[in-house]
């Protein structure tokens, strides 16, 4: 049984050497060109100086050359570590240099990009596949020059690292998130076996490959050898150009974030399409609104649906498959533990909860990161070994509770529990009453330290379009609904939220944006 | 057809780009694949065109075929038989 993700799609090569392994835009690779044009990628990176261990940067928009450039790192034994092109070439540049990256896999689209991103300090000693001035940075081969190559054997350990994802820390300075083949083979193996798919399934790839998303997509289509549809970023911008692209490339799994499930009931002209070759839809990332999702589950009817659960530091943990429409007051249960998943909840004092009681959710599993890339200190919060026994937990900083029903039920990140003037509030259970108005398209409630140091709750929503309600009409749905110390102390009707880098409302932004008068 | 489209130039540059990037755009400028319109200014633009060219774009044709540049956006406007209103200003 393959050990190592790149072993994934040579065994796949050697099954089914002309399926389709990657289709993005107009290009399509085979399983066995695919295995050979990133073995060629392997053979110049080699030769340029990566050894294993090392860590190399992708900076390319979606192509069929990104998954290229992610096996040429893995078979050079190398950690691929994919820079968002949206964010800023400080931001990219603070990634490369905290992670000690010294070679980059780009195109020659990001020309611009990777020459700010080297004049905002980052130390490059090779860039793959565009040229740059002389004493820029030495290129070490182009893409049109991938066809002839002698394959270059490197060995590499389950154990190595194979990828780094760096997401937002809470203090504003990226963190990155080592994952091993094995932590990243288990999540291939748990998530295709969960829901149980299939070789001839055609896997959409949504997420950005900074995003955790997208590994399910990735190692997943090759773990089954089966199709990959990359979506360009350009159709991640209109849903009906999504739409169209889901429809024609007969995407069978779509695993997406719950804001691309509503711009698409919304905007996405679904109706337009046939639908029948969409089996799965899988979503997490963020809380769906129950509201879009009966709309949704009407349209898709073929479809099953599953919201799946588990921060980037442990894959997915738990996975909930919809029995059938929800009642539109319901909140969807985050589910059931994935096979070889172990849980604890605990409470403040780091003792477990009574079964029931909302606590912190611990997960114990084969599929958990290895740790943050030289972070000791945050390493030595986030691991939790509540015996001393080496059975070390992952913390996930995110509320649960044991339903009566048995399924997991989130209640929030941790941080999202707060007391507000001297009460217990769950800021998500705020957010979920506003979202749940039929004016609301979106909704969004932050905490705010008010000039005593109590947090007060703060709230920002976007309506659906043609409504004509005001705040006025949004507070009285509050009102009716919620308890006055839970309300908040400002509402504010945005025409456009504020998005993080993976497509999240940006709370952060909202809360820096609250104007100081709204707080008193 | 030349004014529709600098009219729609104009109102990316100044109205929807950041203020570093204002300018930055011209008729065959990407603007979904290079990130100078996302999915919110998307609906500015349509918004825009609906009150000022008096043009409800259709959801369903809000896409990259119609919306991918400037140039595609006003041929897509001027098939549909959209002017520029009288006085409009020039790039």
């Amino acid at each position: 049984m393959a050990e190592l993700l790149h072993e994934l799609l040579a065994d796949a090569a050697a099954r089914r050497p002309d399926h389709p392994a990657v289709i993005c835009r107009d290009r399509s690779l085979s399983y066995r060109e695919l295995d050979q044009r990133a073995g060629a990628l392997t053979g110049r990176l080699v030769h340029a100086g990566v050894r294993r261990g090392d860590r190399v940067a992708i900076l390319m928009n979606k192509s069929v050359d990104c998954v290229v450039a992610i096996y040429g790192i893995l078979k050079a034994g190398a950690a691929y570590v994919p820079l968002d092109p949206t964010s800023p070439a400080q931001r990219q540049a603070f990634v490369l240099s905290d992670c000690g990256v010294r070679f980059l896999v780009a195109e020659p689209r990001k020309r611009s990009a990777v020459v700010s991103v080297i004049g905002a300090g980052a130390d490059l000693a090779g860039v793959f596949g565009l040229e740059l001035e002389p004493g820029v940075a030495a290129s070490i081969g182009s893409w049109d020059d991938l066809d002839s190559a002698d394959p270059v054997a490197v060995s590499t350990g389950a154990g190595d690292l194979c990828y780094v994802l760096y997401t937002s820390g809470s203090t504003g300075t990226p963190k990155g998130i080592m994952h091993t083949h094995a932590s990243a083979m288990a999540w291939a193996r748990v998530s295709t076996s969960a829901f149980g798919l299939q070789p001839d399934d055609r896997l959409s790839n949504y997420a950005p490959l900074h995003f955790d998303l997208s590994t399910l997509d990735l190692f997943g289509s090759a773990l089954l050898g089966a199709t990959m549809v990359m979506i360009p970023e350009e159709h991640l911008k209109l849903p009906a150009s999504l739409a169209g692209l889901l429809a024609a490339e007969k995407i069978s799994v779509f695993y997406t974030v719950p804001y691309a499930l509503i711009q698409l009931e919304l905007h996405g002209g679904l109706e337009r399409y046939d639908w029948s070759s969409l089996r799965w839809v899988l979503f997490g990332g963020e809380p769906m609104s129950v509201k879009h999702l009966r709309s949704l589950m009407s349209r898709w009817p073929g479809a099953r649906f599953a919201n799946v659960y588990g921060p980037t530091e442990t894959n997915g943990c738990t996975y909930h498959v919809l029995p059938g429409l929800p009642p539109a007051d319901a909140t969807l249960p985050i589910g059931r533990l994935n096979d070889g998943v172990e849980r604890l909840i605990i409470d403040e004092t780091g003792a477990p909860v009574a079964e029931g009681e909302p606590g912190e959710l611990l997960i114990r599993a084969a599929t958990t990161m290895q740790g943050y890339w030289n972070r000791p200190d945050l390493n030595a919060r986030v691991f939790f070994d509540p015996r001393d026994s080496g059975a070390k937990y992952v913390r996930t900083g995110d509320m649960v509770r044991v339903g009566s029903d048995g399924n997991l039920e989130f209640l929030g990140r941790r941080d999202r529990l707060i007391k507000t003037r001297g009460s217990r509030v769950e800021l998500d259970d705020v957010e979920a009453v506003l979202a749940s108005s039929v004016s609301v398209e979106e909704a969004a409630v932050f905490a705010r330290p008010d000039e005593n140091g109590s947090l007060l709750i703060h709230a920002a929503a976007t309506l659906l379009g043609g409504v004509e309600a005001g705040e006025a009409d949004l507070r009285r749905h509050l009102k009716e609904r919620l308890p006055p110390y839970a309300q908040p102390v400002s509402l504010t009707i945005y025409s456009k939220f504020p998005r993080t880098a993976t497509g999240k409302i940006d709370r952060r932004r909202l809360r820096d944006e609250v104007q100081e008068g709204a707080s008193a | 057809m030349q004014m529709l489209e600098n009219l729609i130039i104009t109102y990316i540059n100044t109205a929807l780009l950041e203020p570093e990037d204002a300018g930055a755009v011209n008729a065959d400028t990407e603007l979904l694949l290079e990130g100078f319109v996302d999915s919110i200014s998307v609906v500015h633009l349509v918004n825009f065109v609906a009150q000022e060219l008096g043009y409800e774009v259709p959801p369903e044709d809000v896409t990259i075929e119609n919306f991918g540049t400037a140039r595609l956006l006003s041929a897509y406007l001027a098939e549909r038989g959209v002017q520029a209103p009288a006085g409009a200003p020039a790039a």
